[in-house]
């Protein structure tokens, strides 16, 4: 025995470690499917579908918001509805995505509807069933529509790194919040969100210059707006440094027109300026911060109006199920003409992200608002409110 | 490291020598089969809302004295909402092979014929989609003369109106005494979805007999009865083995 154990030893002197294995190549990524796709399959309009790489899958965000509001949490919106149940986004989307590990050009398209939610009154576009808003005796309904997003694209690989051209209606490029509810960390949303443009109509070009480097512009109707008298032409571009294996990424975006009140249609051509700033820290931790300054002249009682918006973000992803983001804004609406009222909004909010299953997301989170001059939370400087939603996606 | 960890291990476990011992090499085989001409084919056929894969059809001698020969193949039919659908896929073998007495001692072998056939059958509960092994798997053994020496046959086996089944059939050895000369294996196999024109969400109704990808996911039910199933011995395989009398 002991004669085998120094043989061992012996044999084992000398011998070099085995070189590290190669790691193997990241998995293609695939889209998710959910349920609508999942139940079609097999069918044959779940074959015509997927031969044609097309989608349809949606989701339904319901929340309750409690708080210390009566009826209105107003200007906060989105879950404006004070201590009630609301159907924020019944949301169906139907889409070809275009393939950008293609060598030729490809070719799709998408359409978004809520349908319905409460979240069509801030983001409908004047001349697209904008008369929702004054259908309940001049106020907005409760539950409405909104053909929020619908294009068609065009993907051509060999222009830079990637050319990809939108044409239609399009979801506002800048900015870390978005219109879509699961792409959200937190249920509620920044003034500077609400109280900015959601959508443009017009023709959107991206270019990828290299690795890092992408340039964004369009030239559009105006913000918010479909095919209304009221249009006039607009501008946006953006310029984005996002390294692939990088801790930072900066995003800087522009919309740029008249930046004049139209005061024969009643409509608002704000002038934005818009900064996000990326860091992770860790693979758990990462931050954000947005900053955002608008303008817009020829306002009635006003002449010009300026807004200005901070915000920061910090979000630890305990599990892959599990998160939690903080945020904090200030709002600065120096003549009250976004919000309704004037001042400086200050916001706290605290929220959790949970993920029980793939398909379903559970917010619970707690804010606080606070206007420093004025009264705009039913004649109350502040605001508590502690509301949660489920999205199910499907 | 982890192989002076093994030796250590290997020296410390009684009868662990074993490990080091130099396998002895198997004696030559007295009697051997020779692989000659082959005539195979694999036919699909469709119609309306259907997908067929594989088609694959494998002649291999694992050993000189063994041949096997595996048909592998897909059938999937769904519900078109204009006409009716119909996938098959037959598959028929005629291969010529000798046997060779190697050794002058030994007069006669002895030929036998062995089968199995591994997969999955699904069909929904809806529209009246079926799938079926249509020609159940099927191996002849003739000789110069065409005349049958041998014969194996595995049973059918058919679902429908949501009935699915996971097929693992094998028929024990038939032998024959031969003598050394010129024999064909005939092998035929054959596969068949169907189902009715029907405006319903009806899942496809399959016959799967292959192993990945063959099959893509996309044409069965996302929430199938067969989830995980190992696939790598799908399909109808014959075993050919001669051995001196």
């Amino acid at each position: 025995m002991l004669i085998c154990l120094v043989l061992s030893v012996a044999v084992s002197v000398g011998q070099t470690e085995a070189p590290p294995e190669v790691p193997a190549p990241p998995p293609a990524v695939t889209p998710d499917r959910w349920l609508l796709m999942r139940a079609l399959q097999g069918t044959y309009p779940g074959w015509l579908l997927d031969g044609n790489r097309m989608q349809l899958s949606g989701w339904t965000d319901a929340s309750f918001t409690a708080g210390t509001a009566s009826s209105s949490n107003l200007p906060m919106g989105f879950n404006h509805l004070a201590n009630d149940f609301a159907l924020q986004q019944n949301w169906l989307r139907f889409e070809r995505t275009v393939d950008q590990s293609a060598s030729t050009p490809t070719y799709g398209f998408r359409s978004d509807w809520i349908l319905p939610g409460t979240d069509y009154r801030f983001t409908l576009a004047r001349g697209a069933f904008s008369s929702q808003l004054t259908a309940d005796h001049g106020q907005p309904n409760t539950y409405g529509i909104d053909p929020i997003q619908f294009y068609a694209e065009a993907y051509f690989p060999t222009v830079g790194r990637g050319l990809d051209l939108r044409f239609g209606r399009i979801f506002c490029q800048y900015g870390v919040e978005a219109n879509d509810a699961p792409s959200n960390a937190l249920l509620s949303h920044a003034y500077t969100f609400i109280y900015d443009p959601f959508t443009h109509t017009g023709l959107m070009a991206t270019l990828k210059l290299t690795q890092a480097w992408s340039v964004q512009a369009g030239i559009i109707l105006g913000s918010d707006i479909f095919i209304d008298p009221a249009d006039e032409p607009y501008g946006m571009a953006d310029v984005k440094w996002a390294p692939s294996n990088g801790r930072d990424s900066i995003l800087l975006s522009v919309i740029l027109g008249s930046g004049k009140f139209n005061r024969e249609r009643q409509f608002n051509n704000p002038n934005i300026v818009d900064l996000v700033y990326t860091h992770q820290f860790s693979p758990r931790l990462s931050y954000n911060f947005e900053s955002l300054a608008g303008y817009q002249t020829n306002v009635p009682e006003i002449g010009t109006a300026t807004w200005f918006g901070v915000i920061n973000y910090l979000t630890y992803v305990f599990t892959p199920r599990v998160s939690a983001t903080t945020r904090v804004e200030f709002f600065d609406d120096a003549q009250g003409q976004r919000t309704g009222s004037k001042g400086l909004y200050s916001t706290l909010t605290a929220g959790l992200s949970l993920k029980p299953r793939k398909a379903i997301t559970f917010r619970p989170e707690l804010r606080y608002d606070y206007n420093n001059e004025t009264q705009p939370f039913e004649e109350k400087h502040g605001l508590f409110t502690a509301a949660a939603d489920v999205i199910l996606r499907w | 490291m982890k192989r002076s960890l093994w030796l250590l291990i290997c020296c410390l476990m009684p009868g662990a020598s074993c490990l080091l011992t130099p396998v002895k090499a198997a004696d030559a085989s007295a009697v051997s089969i020779v692989v000659g001409s082959r005539k195979a084919s694999a036919t699909p056929t469709q119609q309306g809302f259907t997908h067929t894969g594989g088609g694959n059809i494998d002649v291999a001698q694992p050993s000189p004295d063994t041949v096997v020969v595996t048909m592998t193949g897909v059938a999937v039919a769904g519900a078109h909402p204009c006409k009716d659908s119909t996938a098959t896929l037959a598959f028929d073998v005629m291969q010529n092979f000798e046997v060779v007495l190697e050794k002058p001692d030994v007069k006669k072998a002895k030929l036998t014929v062995e089968a199995r056939v591994i997969g999955l059958l699904r069909s929904h509960v809806k529209g009246g989609g079926a799938a079926t092994v249509a020609t159940p798997g099927q191996a002849t053994v003739l000789d110069g003369d065409n005349k049958t020496l041998v014969t194996v046959a595995l049973p059918a086996h058919s679902v429908c109106g949501g009935e699915n089944e996971s097929v693992n059939n094998r028929e024990t050895p038939e032998g024959v005494s031969i003598k050394a000369g010129k024999y064909t294996l005939h092998q035929a196999f054959a596969l068949s979805a169907t189902h009715p024109r029907s405006l319903k969400l009806c899942k496809a109704a399959s016959a799967e007999f292959a192993p990945d990808p063959a099959l893509d996911p996309l044409w069965i039910s996302a929430f199938e009865p067969f989830h995980g199933a190992a696939k790598k011995d799908f399909g109808f395989q014959v075993t050919v083995k001669a051995s001196p009398e």
